[in-house]
């Protein structure tokens, strides 16, 4: 098994505050791997790290074998941050045409493919402050899979999405693992968290647990990931 | 009219200051420093005007001179000619009152004026004509050849070095518009959307894509030296057809020094917009980034007629050196092969790559 990304005690403070408290994961080729945990647990830190967009204070992270930060590994990576982070004044294409050329694409079926997975394409030519929240997300996922990336690192990918266009996306996500791509994303959703194939449930910092849906569930002795999630919290207090 | 709901406002208002020293900083302390220095500005400014005298006949030089010093407008000194004319084309001193001898043995009286500036033309043209109208200096003269009858005063012939009578202040004023609305609005415009890019998280996005830092400066550069480019096309277009200034240079050479100057303003945009949290804070780069400027790079007041310690700080500054190259440019129709263009340009363009190499500091991958 070839370790798409790799993170070994990683340790993250911001003035005197611990956000990251030693972190080891490994993500596998073509699998998706789910950091599961409340808001301000540390999720979005730990991927800006894995990025590269933020230095570690301890550890070390590898993705596809190069340590990070490195430039040159970023035109495999995909990235969707938390908040939509685009140009609102600038429709969906100029958005998406615009994150291909950054990666030094200009390739308009690749724009068109995308706009057609995030279900936009009769929308593709509006601005974006015409959109709903859940529209301007989609339109962001977009601008991370319009260069073909083989390691997505989506923060949140389904906030604000209805139940039918979650499910859509999940579908998605399959079908680019099946492909060989390998996904690493955060959500606070238990029930979606479930399709991940391997789960890492973070608070203050750290891992409660990591492994499986099935093989946390099984070792916390819960019925479920919602419960599990509850008990391991209250055990570590 | 409910006070207490009028009261919550206030206090919300009240509150997000206390929050913003900088803000509370800008309101009060700004206007103070600002008035301050215009005040002493306008106390201290003293433009020299200084015409040298310089006879190929036999004369007293330094009583002509002594009797324009008498008008207490203008200073006069003597000066051989060779040297005088080299200080004028220098910019050293502003007229040279030459006198030759003349063809049919009356001794001819030349006054040649730089000629830029039409305030100081005007000027230094008056005092000298005052001087020779006046007895005294007419006394002095008496026994040389110079000027027709006696009791006349002498013919005073004028010529310009750049320009001519024609010149007015809209022309002196036109070249250093261009350059301060080319930096003052793309500067703005600049790090107003560059604070967009850093707090609406795209430049984190951009961050995240294989893309250098270099290749985003260089790309916001173009971006915005076009527009600076077209605002320069339509200020100087309307400046030659519709407020029809005289104007002697090439108009390339004016785009060349407007887009060094966006290049500048540009980078200097990006570079501040690390330091403001909100546009609010990037609006307040105007009175500190841009009134300073305004009032010192000789738009107004030429650098050199500043107090000292005020001409050092204008030096400093970009600005000042791109009006430098507009002017020679458009008033003397100088090019880049004179270095009353190509130094200044070339100093524009040294700041604008410290300020390019600056911004690019201002964000980078690994930083948190």
């Amino acid at each position: 098994m070839n370790a798409a990304v790799s993170a070994h005690g990683i340790h993250k403070r911001f003035g005197a505050l611990d956000v990251l408290k030693g972190i080891d994961l490994e993500v596998a080729e073509g699998t998706t791997y789910g950091l599961l945990g409340p808001s301000g647990s540390g999720k979005s830190t730990l991927i800006r790290l894995l990025l590269g967009l933020s230095r570690a204070d301890a550890g070390e992270v590898t993705v596809r074998g190069r340590p990070m930060p490195d430039r040159a590994i970023l035109s495999e990576v995909g990235y969707m941050p938390q908040a939509p982070s685009l140009y609102m004044d600038l429709t969906a294409r100029e958005n998406v045409a615009f994150f291909a050329g950054v990666q030094g694409i200009r390739d308009s079926a690749a724009i068109d493919r995308v706009l057609d997975i995030v279900q936009l394409r009769g929308r593709a030519d509006s601005p974006l402050h015409t959109f709903s929240g859940g529209m301007v997300n989609r339109t962001s996922l977009a601008c991370a899979l319009v260069h073909g990336p083989r390691l997505l690192f989506l923060d949140e990918p389904t906030v604000g999405l209805d139940p039918l266009l979650r499910a859509s996306f999940w579908q998605h996500f399959r079908r680019l693992n099946r492909e060989g791509v390998t996904i690493v994303l955060t959500s606070h959703l238990m029930d979606e968290a479930q399709n991940a194939d391997r789960l890492g449930l973070i608070r203050f910092g750290t891992f409660l647990a990591e492994g499986t849906p099935a093989e946390i569930v099984a070792a916390s002795g819960a019925a479920n990931l919602g419960d599990a999630f509850l008990t391991l919290a209250e055990a570590q207090g | 009219m409910n006070l207490r709901r009028t009261l919550a406002v206030a206090r919300r208002i009240v509150q997000q200051f206390r929050r913003d020293p900088r803000t509370i900083a800008m309101v009060i302390v700004v206007p103070i420093v600002m008035m301050a220095l215009i005040g002493y500005l306008l106390r201290s400014v003293d433009p020299e005007r200084t015409v040298a005298i310089s006879a190929d006949v036999p004369t007293d030089t330094a009583g002509i001179a002594e009797a324009i010093n008498a008008g207490g407008r203008v200073e006069a000194v003597v000066l051989p000619r060779e040297e005088a004319l080299k200080q004028l084309r220098g910019g050293e001193i502003q007229a040279v009152l030459l006198m030759d001898p003349g063809p049919g043995g009356e001794d001819a009286l030349t006054l040649v004026l730089e000629g830029t500036d039409p305030t100081s033309a005007r000027v230094l043209d008056q005092a000298v004509r005052q001087a020779f109208a006046q007895k005294l200096l007419w006394a002095v003269t008496v026994g040389t050849n110079i000027g027709g009858e006696a009791g006349e005063g002498p013919q005073l012939q004028v010529s310009y070095l750049f320009g001519g009578p024609e010149y007015e202040n809209a022309d002196f004023f036109a070249p250093a518009l261009i350059g301060f609305f080319a930096f003052f609005f793309i500067f703005l415009l600049t790090a107003v959307s560059f604070l967009r890019e850093r707090t609406g998280g795209t430049l984190e996005r951009l961050m995240a894509a294989p893309i250098r830092r270099g290749e985003l400066v260089a790309g916001y550069i173009l971006g915005f030296g076009l527009f600076a480019l077209l605002q320069a096309a339509g200020v100087v277009l309307v400046a030659i057809y519709g407020l029809r200034i005289h104007y002697a240079g090439s108009i390339g050479w004016v785009f060349l020094v407007v887009f060094a100057l966006s290049l500048l303003a540009v980078s200097l945009g990006i570079f501040l917009s690390a330091f403001a949290r909100t546009e609010l804070q990037a609006i307040q780069f105007i009175p500190i980034v841009l009134v300073p400027q305004a009032l010192l790079s000789g738009i107004i007041w030429p650098v050199s007629s500043l107090p000292r310690a005020l001409e050092v700080t204008a030096r400093l500054l970009p600005l000042t050196h791109a009006i430098d190259a507009l002017r020679a440019v458009m008033l003397k129709g100088h090019g880049f092969g004179d270095g009353d263009v190509l130094w200044p340009w070339l100093t524009v363009v040294a700041f604008a790559v410290a300020f390019v190499a600056l911004a690019a500091t201002t964000f980078r991958r690994e930083s948190a």
